[in-house]
């Protein structure tokens, strides 16, 4: 009965007040000082207010649910580096591993600045956000020698790796971002050519922390042979369990194309024109072949994207541009039947390409400011300049697919930014 | 058509005790409630004990709003065969215009609303939420968040020194 008496006064005073919820707590205070004499009375008006505070006006207590999908909305990094930087409660509801993978940017050395600070510990480097289409400057401790690539792109994670010219030293990952480190468990065991590395997401798993979910892959080069076949090993780090595993695979002259999608190693075999499939778990190349498709006999990318395999075909137009031809796995549950089958979009996905190379795939419903059913991509240029000197910088263009068309992002990056 | 006259009227309860009469069709907007209606499809009377009448009938005002909208929208396409696009469109940019003037509230009702639309799972006010709130943080420095938000800064001055060293650039200015 008392209980019911308060919550009239409460109902009484929401009806007179509309919104304003703070003037009503003040009012709750007031009563309850009146009534504090009735110590029962006082209690259970407490309880009250209790529940009411409980309903999470605080801020810095809400949900971690909640809190990141709130960062989810924030666009560029440095809204949520900020974000991060409010409260511990805020900090922990966004992971720095998720920052890159989910807001993609291009890294690439400042060549603005002259190559005689090579000796200085920290370098120069430019991020642009594809989101924003800003430019920020960086400082890292690495050089750009030392990442995988001289113009560096970071598709997944948000990690570069950083090696050693010197053989047997340890790789490790670096986030440029976070200043997170990660020491890998594969040392550098060629001197030329270079050892390749590809990041790779589990798709199983939302990519929360570089422990749980990155496979890493690393062609070892040196070749052996097999009867009459050549062949190179593949070492697949899984970094949730610290296994490797190792494949061979017939060695090629070109770089060889490989996705990991369900559990299943997937690698295109240009000459050949087909795909073969290596299961993870049994470490054993599965009896099946996928041809390339007949009007594209030649796939330049294998990427997974949101629970499917995507066939990537590019052709090289004569202004630098591409076009590009996408195709989606149709497969039964145990792979024995397969076939590529031409996409005419992809929907509300976008692509972001290194060509060539790797790529991957986001879902603009996550990402509101991408434009869905386009490809980025991105050219380098390589500029002369005092007649002994290069510059370079990546272009960003990206690929309609629904009209053909590609329009240009970014050319040269804005020093004054 | 006069069905609304026979429509099953619903009784949602607030925390407080207050007692809000709504059409099935405006409670079942909220995915929580439909679930429920589905399981048991007598239930008249739902209490919520998570959510107090302020912020109820917030959340009912925007339910009823939207399903009006998508009623209009519905009669016009039935009327004429097939929707004309630009009134969809106009009435798409009124809805908006609703919304935006909608979210004019102070942030403690925002955070409420929050939690309301995510209980309830009311799935287009739980995005407007959100991005209402996201859009308050953007461009604002930590210090300029927590002052909207009357969040305390619990972060001990190292941790705070160590997020800024790693990350200059994020905070040399607001874009």
């Amino acid at each position: 009965m008392i209980l019911a008496v308060i919550s009239s006064y409460c109902s009484i005073h929401v009806w007179e007040e509309g919104k304003k919820r703070r003037s009503e707590k003040k009012y709750l205070k007031i009563i309850s000082k009146e009534l504090e004499r009735k110590t029962e009375l006082a209690h259970l008006l407490a309880i009250t207010l209790n529940i009411r505070e409980g309903m999470g006006e605080d801020w810095a207590e809400l949900n971690q649910d909640l809190l990141h999908l709130i960062s989810k909305k924030l666009g560029t990094f440095s809204n949520l580096l900020r974000f991060r930087s409010v409260c511990k409660q805020w900090r922990i509801a966004v992971d720095p591993a998720d920052l890159p993978a989910r807001l993609p940017c291009l890294l690439q050395q400042d060549t603005t600045l002259s190559a005689t600070e090579t000796d200085t510990k920290t370098h120069d480097y430019q991020v642009f956000s594809l989101l924003s289409k800003t430019t920020s400057r960086i400082k890292l401790p690495i050089s750009h020698f030392d990442l995988k690539y001289y113009h560096n792109i970071v598709p997944s994670m948000g990690f570069v790796v950083k090696r050693s010219f010197r053989l047997c030293k340890p790789l490790f990952l670096f986030n440029p971002l976070t200043g997170a480190k990660f020491h890998l468990p594969f040392t550098n065991a060629t001197r030329h050519p270079s050892p390749t590395i590809y990041i790779g997401l589990n798709p199983n798993g939302n990519p929360r922390t570089v422990k749980d979910d990155v496979h890493m892959m690393h062609y070892v080069l040196d070749s052996s042979i097999c009867g009459n076949e050549e062949f190179q090993t593949i070492k697949i780090w899984q970094s949730n369990n610290d296994d490797i595993i190792t494949f061979r695979i017939p060695l090629e002259s070109g770089p060889a194309l490989l996705e990991y999608y369900k559990g299943k190693l997937f690698l295109n075999n240009w000459k050949r024109q087909e795909t073969s499939i290596y299961d993870m778990e049994t470490e054993a190349e599965m009896n099946i072949v996928i041809p390339n498709p007949r009007e594209h006999p030649m796939l330049n990318l294998l990427v997974e994207s949101l629970g499917d395999l995507l066939g990537v075909a590019i052709s090289f137009c004569s202004d630098d541009t591409c076009k590009f031809k996408v195709y989606r796995l149709e497969h039964t549950d145990n792979f024995e039947q397969c076939r590529w089958i031409e996409l005419k979009g992809i929907g509300d996905r976008v692509l972001f390409l290194n060509k060539d190379e790797q790529g991957f795939c986001l879902d603009t419903s996550d990402f509101k400011g991408f434009r869905g059913n386009c490809i980025y991509y991105f050219n380098l240029v390589v500029e002369r300049y005092e007649d002994v000197r290069y510059s370079c910088h990546h272009r960003v263009l990206r690929y309609n697919m629904e009209d053909g068309t590609t329009e240009e992002l970014l050319n040269k990056v804005n020093n004054a930014t | 058509m006069a069905r609304s006259s026979t429509e099953n009227m619903i009784t949602l309860m607030s925390s407080d005790g207050e007692e809000f009469m709504v059409t099935e069709k405006v409670a079942r907007e909220c995915t929580t409630i439909r679930n429920m209606l589905e399981d048991d499809c007598v239930i008249t009377n739902i209490p919520l004990p998570n959510v107090t009448s302020d912020i109820l009938s917030m959340v009912i005002e925007y339910c009823m709003e939207h399903v009006a909208a998508a009623e209009k929208a519905a009669a016009e396409t039935a009327e004429k065969g097939s929707s004309s696009a630009p009134a969809a469109a106009k009435a798409n940019k009124d809805l908006e215009e609703w919304d935006k003037a909608f979210m004019n509230v102070d942030v403690y009702t925002l955070c409420d609303l929050i939690l309301a639309a995510n209980y309830l799972n009311v799935s287009g006010l739980l995005d407007l939420t959100i991005q209402t709130a996201a859009n308050l943080i953007k461009g604002k420095s930590p210090e300029q968040i927590r002052k909207t938000f009357h969040i305390q800064n619990d972060l001990s001055l190292e941790e705070e020194e160590k997020i800024r060293s790693q990350t200059p650039w994020a905070f040399e200015k607001s874009e």
